[in-house]
C-alpha cells in the first residue's frame, strides 16, 4: 500500500516573507528499528535528493497530514506576524493552507500548526509542504520528537489510468453557394465520432445543417444553433453529431444544408474518440458577439470529457487559444474570413463545465458554439475507480 | 469506493455569531460515486452508502483585528464531529487566518456532513476563495473498517506545567479491533493489535482561561514514548479584547499516520501552563472533545 512518512533531523531556518519548501532528510536509523515513524512503501520519498518532496508513483486518493511547530528561542518574534504552513502541488499549486497569527506574549512558546488535506494526485505528481513567516529576519522550524517537522501521505483508493482517449481528427472546408458537401475520415470500429459544423453568411437565407450522415447511416443530432447579429445581418451556426461507429476503415461524412445560398464555405471536423460509451444527453448552444467563445455545459457524470465546436465569422484572427483548465484544441482553421474551432476537456467530476476559445486580436464578431458530454466506458461506482490522466493523443489523421 | 473533493468559487460572507453555518460548495474538483451535488443542497456531502469516512475541510478568512476563526464538520445538521479554531490577531499581521480539518467516523446511509464556520467580530468576515485550496470540502470512504472512535463522557482536569497528562475515554463509539478497554488503562489504545499503516487524528475543546498573562495548550498524539502530531494555541492578554461573547474555548486537532508496531501503545496527550496551580478542563461534548479516531489504511 502506497505510503509515506518523513521527518528531519535539526531545525530549519527560513527568510522572513518568503515560502520555503521543508526539507526531510532523516533516513533510515537501525537504532531505532524497534518503531517505524519513518517509513516510504512506494519509492515516494528520497531522504538525500529532492528531499523536500514527495512524490506520487500510485495514482490516487490520498490523505495528508503535517505538522510543525516554530522556534520560540527567539525573545520577541513569537510576538509578531503570522506562521503559514501550507501543501503545495507540482510546485505550483497550494491545496491546503494554515494561517496563524502567534501573539504568544513574548512567552518561549513553540507555535505549533497542524495540516491536513485529501486529494487525487496522478504519478508523477509531487508536493512539498511550505512554511512562511514574516518574523523580519531568519527564523526556524523545531526540531523535536517525531512530531516537528513530519509529514504523512496514505494512499485510500488507487485509481487507474484508463478511460477516454483522443484518437484522431479530419478537419474539412465546403464548397459556398451549395447544399451539401462531404469529406473522408478514418476510424476504427467501437470508436466514438464526432463530427462539429460551423457555417457563416452575410446572406438574409437561415443557415442550418439538417442532416449528417456517416457512411449512409444517419449521425444523432446532439446540439445545434445559430446567431444573427441583426445590425450586421450576419449569421453564423455550430452544431456537433456522433455516431458509435461498428467497423473499420475511411467512412464518408457527408452532410445537408438548409440553404445552398451561403456566402461563406461551411467548415468540418471529425473527431475520434476511443474508451467511450457514448454521448450522454446533456448537450448546449450558445451565442455572443465577443472575442471569446463559450459554451456551459452541466455534466453528468465524473470521468467524462466535453467536446465543443466553435464558428466566428467575419474575422481573419483564428480562435487558437485555449481557455478554461485542461481544454485541448483538436481542429482548428481559419478561412475566406470564418474562424473555426474544435476541441475538448477532460472533467473530472460533475457538474458546470466550461469550454472556451479566444481569438487574441480582432473586433467582436457574433459567433455560435455547441458542446456535448462523451460518457466515460469507466464505472463511477466501481471499486477501483477509473479516472482518465493526462489527454492522451494516440494519432492524427487529415 | 466514492470520493469528493468540492469548492466554492466566490467568498462567503458569514454573519458573526455563536452557531455555526454551513459553507456552500459550488464546483467539485474530483468526484466519484455521488457524494454531492453541486445544485442540491450544495453543501452537504451525502454518503449513500454505510461505511467509514474520512472527511476534510480548509478554509481561509478575511482578515480583522478581532475575534476567533472556527472551523468544523458536522454530521446530519446537529453534531459536531470535529472543530479547530484560531484567533486573528490585533497586532497588524497581514495574513488572513487559515484553518484544515480532518476526522473520520462511521455514516449510515442518507447520513451527511457539512463544512461549518463561525466568528464574533464586529462585522460579518468572509471565508475566501482561493483557487484550490479555500474552501475545500473533501470524503472518502475508508478503505477498511478497522476503525476506532472514542470519546469520555466528562470533563478532565489538567494541571498547569510542562508535563503532558494522558486523556482518558471512557466511550467507544466503536472500536472494531478491540485496540481499547473502557475499564482499565482507558488512555491507552492498542493499534498494534493490528499492525500496519494507521491514519488518526484526535480533538479537543479547552475551558476558557483565566486570562492575565498568557497560556498555552497543546494536544499530541504520542506513540509510547514520543509525540507524533500535535496542535497547539496560546491563550494572552492580547486575545481579551477578541474573546467573544460565549465561544471563547480554544478547539484543537492533530492527526497523523503512523506505522504501528505490535506492543506499542497510542495515547492523546495535552498540557497547559496557566498561571501556576491553576487548572484547566478538557470540556467533554461526546462528539467532539475529546475524541480519538483512527482507521487502518491496508493493502488495496
Amino acid at each position: 500500500m502506497p505510503a509515506v512518512r518523513v521527518t528531519s533531523t535539526g531545525l530549519q531556518y527560513t527568510e522572513t516573507g518568503v515560502w520555503t519548501a521543508i526539507n526531510f532528510n532523516d533516513g533510515p536509523d537501525e537504532t531505532r528499528s524497534w518503531r517505524d515513524d519513518v517509513f516510504d512503501t512506494d519509492g515516494m520519498h528520497d531522504y538525500v535528493t529532492e528531499n523536500n518532496k514527495i512524490y506520487f508513483n500510485t495514482p490516487g486518493w490520498y490523505v495528508l497530514t503535517h505538522g510543525n511547530a516554530w522556534g520560540a528561542s527567539q525573545a520577541g518574534a513569537g510576538n509578531v506576524g503570522y506562521r503559514q504552513n501550507a501543501f503545495r502541488l507540482n510546485g505550483t499549486d497550494f491545496i491546503a493552507i494554515n494561517s496563524d497569527n502567534p501573539s504568544c506574549g513574548g512567552d518561549l512558546v513553540h507555535w505549533v500548526m497542524p495540516l491536513t488535506a485529501q486529494y487525487h494526485f496522478n504519478a508523477g505528481d509531487y508536493i512539498e509542504v511550505m512554511v512562511r513567516h514574516d518574523v523580519g529576519s531568519s527564523y526556524f522550524i523545531h526540531k523535536a520528537n517525531q512530531n516537528t517537522p513530519h509529514a504523512a501521505a496514505a494512499i485510500a483508493q488507487r485509481t487507474v489510468s484508463t478511460g477516454i482517449k483522443f484518437v484522431s481528427y479530419t478537419k474539412a472546408s465546403g464548397t459556398s453557394g451549395v447544399s451539401t458537401g462531404s469529406f473522408t475520415h478514418y476510424a476504427s470500429s467501437g470508436d466514438l465520432v464526432i463530427v462539429g459544423i460551423g457555417l457563416f453568411s452575410t446572406r438574409s437565407s437561415a443557415q442550418e445543417v439538417t442532416g449528417v450522415t456517416f457512411n449512409s447511416t444517419a449521425m444523432s443530432t446532439a446540439a445545434k444553433g445559430g446567431n444573427f447579429i441583426t445590425a450586421s445581418s450576419r449569421r453564423t451556426f455550430a452544431g456537433l453529431w456522433y455516431h458509435k461507429t461498428a467497423t473499420t476503415g475511411a467512412v464518408t461524412v457527408a452532410y445537408t444544408l438548409a440553404s445552398s445560398s451561403q456566402s461563406h464555405p461551411p467548415i468540418a471536423a471529425a473527431l475520434t474518440y476511443a474508451g467511450t460509451t457514448g454521448v450522454a444527453t446533456t448537450a448546449v448552444t450558445s451565442t455572443g458577439n465577443s472575442s471569446l467563445l463559450s459554451a456551459a455545459l452541466t455534466m453528468s457524470q465524473a470521468k467524462s470529457w466535453i467536446v465543443g465546436v466553435g464558428i466566428a465569422g467575419n474575422t481573419a484572427v483564428p480562435n487558437s487559444t485555449v481557455a478554461g483548465t485542461s481544454t485541448v484544441e483538436r481542429a482548428e482553421t481559419t478561412a475566406t474570413a470564418v474562424s473555426f474551432w474544435m476541441g475538448d476537456a477532460f472533467s473530472n467530476s460533475s457538474g458546470s463545465r466550461t469550454i472556451q476559445s479566444r481569438r487574441s486580436g480582432g473586433a467582436a464578431v457574433g459567433w455560435a458554439m455547441a458542446a456535448l458530454e462523451i460518457d466515460s466506458s469507466q464505472s463511477a461506482s466501481s471499486l477501483v475507480a477509473a479516472l482518465v490522466g493526462p489527454l492522451a493523443l494516440m494519432g492524427v489523421g487529415q | 469506493m466514492p470520493y469528493v473533493r468540492a469548492y466554492h468559487d466566490t467568498s462567503q460572507a458569514v454573519e458573526a455569531s455563536s452557531l455555526w453555518s454551513a459553507l456552500s460548495f459550488n464546483s467539485e474538483a474530483f468526484s466519484s460515486g455521488g457524494l454531492h451535488s453541486t445544485a442540491t443542497n450544495n453543501s452537504r456531502i451525502t454518503f449513500a452508502s454505510s461505511g467509514y469516512y474520512i472527511v476534510s475541510a480548509g478554509t481561509e478568512w478575511s482578515l480583522s483585528a478581532d475575534s476567533y476563526r472556527h472551523l468544523g464538520i458536522r454530521k446530519n445538521g446537529s453534531s459536531v464531529i470535529v472543530a479547530s479554531g484560531r484567533w486573528t490577531n490585533p497586532t497588524g499581521s497581514t495574513a488572513n487566518p487559515s484553518l484544515t480539518v480532518t476526522t473520520m467516523d462511521l455514516f449510515d446511509s442518507g447520513d451527511y456532513v457539512e463544512a461549518v464556520v463561525r466568528h464574533e467580530a464586529a462585522t460579518s468576515q468572509f471565508v475566501l476563495y482561493s483557487s484550490k485550496y479555500s474552501p475545500f470540502f473533501a470524503a472518502v470512504q475508508a478503505p477498511t473498517t478497522k476503525a476506532i472512535r472514542l470519546t469520555h463522557s466528562a470533563a478532565q482536569t489538567i494541571s498547569t506545567g510542562n508535563s503532558y497528562t494522558g486523556l482518558n475515554f471512557d466511550t467507544e463509539i466503536f472500536d472494531t479491533i478491540g485496540a481499547h478497554s473502557t475499564a482499565a488503562a482507558t488512555s491507552e489504545i492498542n493499534l498494534g493489535l493490528s499492525t500496519g499503516i494507521w491514519l488518526m487524528g484526535a480533538s479537543c475543546e479547552w475551558q476558557r482561561a483565566a486570562i492575565t498573562t498568557g497560556t498555552y495548550m497543546h494536544l499530541a498524539l504520542r506513540e509510547e514514548g514520543f509525540a507524533i502530531a500535535d496542535d497547539g494555541l496560546f491563550a494572552g492578554e492580547v486575545h481579551v479584547g477578541q474573546q467573544g461573547a460565549g465561544q471563547n474555548t480554544l478547539f484543537m486537532t492533530a492527526q497523523s499516520g503512523e506505522a504501528m508496531a505490535s506492543t506499542f501503545m497510542m495515547t492523546v496527550r495535552a498540557r497547559q501552563n496557566a498561571t501556576p496551580g491553576s487548572t484547566l478542563d478538557i470540556l467533554a461534548t461526546l462528539s467532539y472533545s475529546p475524541i480519538f479516531w483512527a482507521v487502518k489504511m491496508e493493502p488495496l
